[in-house]
């Protein structure tokens, strides 16, 4: 008895570390060898193999009858879109391969569709399924075309990435220079900051003239953990001329400052000391927001500050209460202040236009008065109505001002738009004014048009103007 | 069944889970190359799920599925169907009785984009019961990126604004509520409508003390949308009686569509009145009009409002 007690324990020892041998035993190389875009994709002849899925038959057939509710769940009409990625996600995480497979053939245009966001409503699922085998999302990607495609590829790549840079890395050597390696180098560099950030930051160091979309991602872990780290490798980005490119912004700036382990005077410090004008600029911005008397003391402590520093700093305070804004701008030099109190009005004008006006009034004396004014007018010009907007404007808009309200005024009463048109003081913003009016007018009612333009005085003006009805009515008589 | 022949095979049994068990160990353990295969779901199923004093599991532990983790009953991570449920289900559990010790179980997690998913989960179990306490754990945790603590900030908010509009409002005009705005416009503007949709009078009350700038605008804005939806006489009544300026321009902009495609010709009528306060406005509902009944272009006298509305008013 005791013997075949021993011959059962020792089969069964032999049987269990078999099954775990079979599932975990699948060498890089017949790992990698799945999903090498150098290698002919999958096909239907070529199934995907087991361990790849990470699933027995019986757990596949499983699968399938799993996937085919969550489709029916997913393709229900009484379903809303906003509960549309829960119902995913929870697919995703049930059955990561079912929700892979049944990705492509789900109804994903009209989902996109109805989505108010650029990122597709399957994102979130397909990042979790994609994680947790991204080997089979990525071979599975690789057969996929179009949209949905990249979009597997490029989750499968960072969840890879995350585990083994190396490999994907690999991968991306033999993927095709063209916007959707971008992407994909984007997603690579996302899961190797994630795996180890200060590999991922020597590896961005060796980077070419093709492989800007890394930079951003790397920069944007690497200033969680260390700010003034992330601004030189942002200024390395810049060298590269890769700073003003589509694949990064400022916000790895504000993550940096929000992860609350900057000290935002040190890094003020650093911006200023850099003369990162733009940088310098939104760290004063944000470090206003959270404590404006640190960022206003910080520019008091400094013997230049940039104008752009200061302006969008008074931005950020003014659109949370212009009044307190306002309340802070004795506090600053002159030169300083005004720039503050334009800055602070115009932001105001936004949500208060009579507010910022009759603010602005106590200034009339002083240098600032006008630029601010024409400024608040032309944010205001929508808002006020183009007659009010003209009035107050006067004889001497600037050009920008005097085009809205010829444009916008013309569409309802041409004639009052020509009228203050013709007075304008300076030349050149006259004729342009006018001209806009006289080309809108003569394209709704030309005889009333050309009729308004034989009054004007001035013959060349006036011959201009004509011109201008008439090439608008299609009318001119040709020139021999 | 004679017991002779059930202890060979129970043995048997617990030979093949000692076995695999051991083999998995010998696997993770580097004797035999590096070879484990991508982290999935089901890594975690052995969770415990109700030593709530446990320590929280390394990654390395959690994701491994290591023996010590293994006093979860099994049977209770598979579904019906036999197939593995998701581990972390367990992990979601807890959070109806110690939501701050799943979340840290949950940020204890490998795998980055499931640890987001389940502390996005427990946060809804959390923001049901206590929301300002899941935003402050939120706030103070440094578990989490800016990106991923955006993406759980807003499923708290949005399920508190679910559950309890009125404490959710009470939240969003504090100072706290109020920085959201500037933090993440996006998610406090949906907040701001799911609010909304459930209390348009209650916001618009709110708004009214608030210092004139972004917030105050994003909950009149919120509101009047709202209530425009809700209550169109009633809008339309306001309109009437807000101060001239921005107030009275924010409720006639509001207006102007819905009004139009509801009832277009007291609609005209009104835009006609609000003109002179909000210029523009009767072009606005002519064209708003014109778009929904085009049929009716003379007969509600649209060309007399634009001649260019239609081809046929020339």
């Amino acid at each position: 008895m005791t013997k075949t007690l021993g011959i059962s324990l020792f089969a069964g020892l032999l049987a269990g570390a078999a099954v775990v041998w079979r599932a975990e035993s699948l060498s890089p190389d017949q790992a990698t060898a799945e999903f090498s875009p150098i290698r002919t994709s999958p096909s239907a002849a070529d199934p995907m193999p087991e361990q790849a899925r990470g699933s027995d038959t019986r757990a596949a057939d499983n699968s399938e009858q799993s996937s085919g509710r969550f489709q029916r769940r997913v393709e229900a009409d009484d379903l809303s879109l906003q509960d549309l990625p829960s119902v995913l996600r929870e697919w995703a995480r049930t059955d990561p391969a079912g929700f892979l497979d049944a990705l492509p053939t789900l109804d994903l245009r009209r989902m996109q569709l109805q989505s108010d966001s650029d990122a597709p409503p399957y994102l979130d699922a397909l990042r979790l399924a994609s994680e947790a085998d991204p080997r089979y999302a990525l071979a599975l990607g690789d057969r996929q075309a179009g949209p949905v495609g990249v979009w597997i590829r490029s989750t499968a790549l960072e969840a890879l990435a995350a585990e083994d840079p190396d490999t994907a890395l690999q991968y991306l050597a033999g993927v095709e220079i063209n916007d959707t390696r971008q992407r994909l180098l984007a997603a690579v560099a996302k899961g190797f900051a994630r795996a180890d950030l200060d590999s991922a930051v020597a590896w961005m160091a060796t980077l070419g003239e093709n492989d800007g979309a890394a930079f951003y991602p790397v920069i944007d872990a690497v200033a969680v953990e260390d700010l003034p780290r992330s601004i030189d490798l942002d200024m390395h980005a810049i060298e590269l001329d890769y700073g003003g490119l589509d694949y990064g912004s400022v916000s790895w700036l504000e993550d940096g400052l929000e992860a609350d382990r900057q000290d935002p005077a040190r890094v003020a410090d650093i911006l200023a000391s850099i003369h990162s004008t733009g940088l310098l600029a939104s760290s004063l911005a944000w470090w206003a927001q959270s404590d404006p008397y640190g960022a206003i003391a910080w520019i008091q402590s400094q013997q230049t500050i940039s104008s752009l520093a200061v302006q969008r700093m008074a931005e950020r305070l003014a659109s949370r209460d212009y009044g307190s804004a306002m309340a802070l701008a004795p506090l600053f030099s002159p030169t300083v202040r005004a720039v503050w109190i334009k800055a602070v009005l115009v932001s105001a004008a936004a949500y208060d236009v009579e507010g910022a006006l009759d603010a602005l009034e106590p200034f009339r004396a002083e240098p600032l008065y006008r630029d601010a004014f024409l400024n608040i007018l032309d944010t205001a010009e929508t808002a006020l109505g183009p007659a009010k907007a003209a009035a107050m404007a006067g004889t001497s808009p600037t050009p920008r001002i005097a085009g809205r309200i010829a444009s916008d005024w013309s569409k309802i009463a041409p004639r009052d738009a020509a009228n203050w048109a013709l007075s304008i003081e300076d030349e050149s913003v006259r004729f342009a004014a006018l001209r806009t009016v006289i080309v809108i007018w003569a394209g709704r009612d030309a005889g009333a048009a050309e009729s308004w333009a034989l009054g004007i005085s001035d013959g060349e003006l006036r011959s201009s103007m004509l011109q201008y009805v008439c090439g608008r009515a299609g009318t001119c008589r040709p020139k021999f | 069944m004679p017991t002779e022949v059930l202890k060979p095979a129970l043995i048997c049994m617990l030979g093949a889970v000692v076995g695999a068990a051991s083999m998995h160990m010998v696997l993770h353990s580097g004797v035999v190359g590096d070879s484990r295969p991508p982290a999935s779901l089901t890594d975690v199923d052995t969770m415990p799920a109700t030593d709530l004093d446990a320590p929280v599991p390394s990654n390395e532990a959690a994701e491994a599925g290591s023996p010590a983790a293994g006093e979860i009953d099994t049977d209770a991570t598979r579904s019906e169907s036999g197939r593995p449920r998701n581990g972390v289900d367990a992990i979601v559990n807890l959070a109806s009785d110690n939501p701050r010790a799943a979340m840290n179980r949950a940020l204890a997690l490998g795998a980055y984009w499931l640890r987001l998913d389940t502390v996005e989960r427990i946060a809804s179990v959390w923001a049901a019961q206590a929301p300002k306490a899941a935003l402050d754990f939120l706030q103070a945790s440094h578990d989490l990126d800016p990106e991923a603590k955006r993406k759980v900030r807003a499923r708290v908010l949005f399920a508190w604004a679910a559950a309890d509009p009125g404490l959710a409002l009470d939240y969003l005009v504090s100072r706290d509520g109020q920085n959201l705005f500037f933090l993440d416009p996006d998610t406090a503007r949906k907040f701001a409508r799911k609010i909304a949709d459930e209390q348009p009078h209650e916001m618009l009350a709110a708004s009214n003390p608030l210092a004139r700038g972004m917030v105050r605008n994003e909950l009149r804005d919120a509101a009047i949308a709202a209530l425009v939806e809700q209550d169109l006489t009633f809008a339309v009544r306001q309109a009437a009686l807000a101060a001239p300026g921005n107030d009275q321009r924010e409720w006639v902009t509001s207006i102007a569509g819905p009004y139009a495609q509801a009832e277009p010709e007291n609609a005209l009528a009104w835009a006609t009145d609000v003109e002179d306060a909000v210029p523009g406005t009767v072009n606005r509902v002519a064209r708003i009009i014109h778009e929904t009944y085009p049929e009716r272009t003379e007969e509600l006298g649209l060309c007399d409002t634009n001649p260019r509305i239609d081809p046929r008013c020339r």
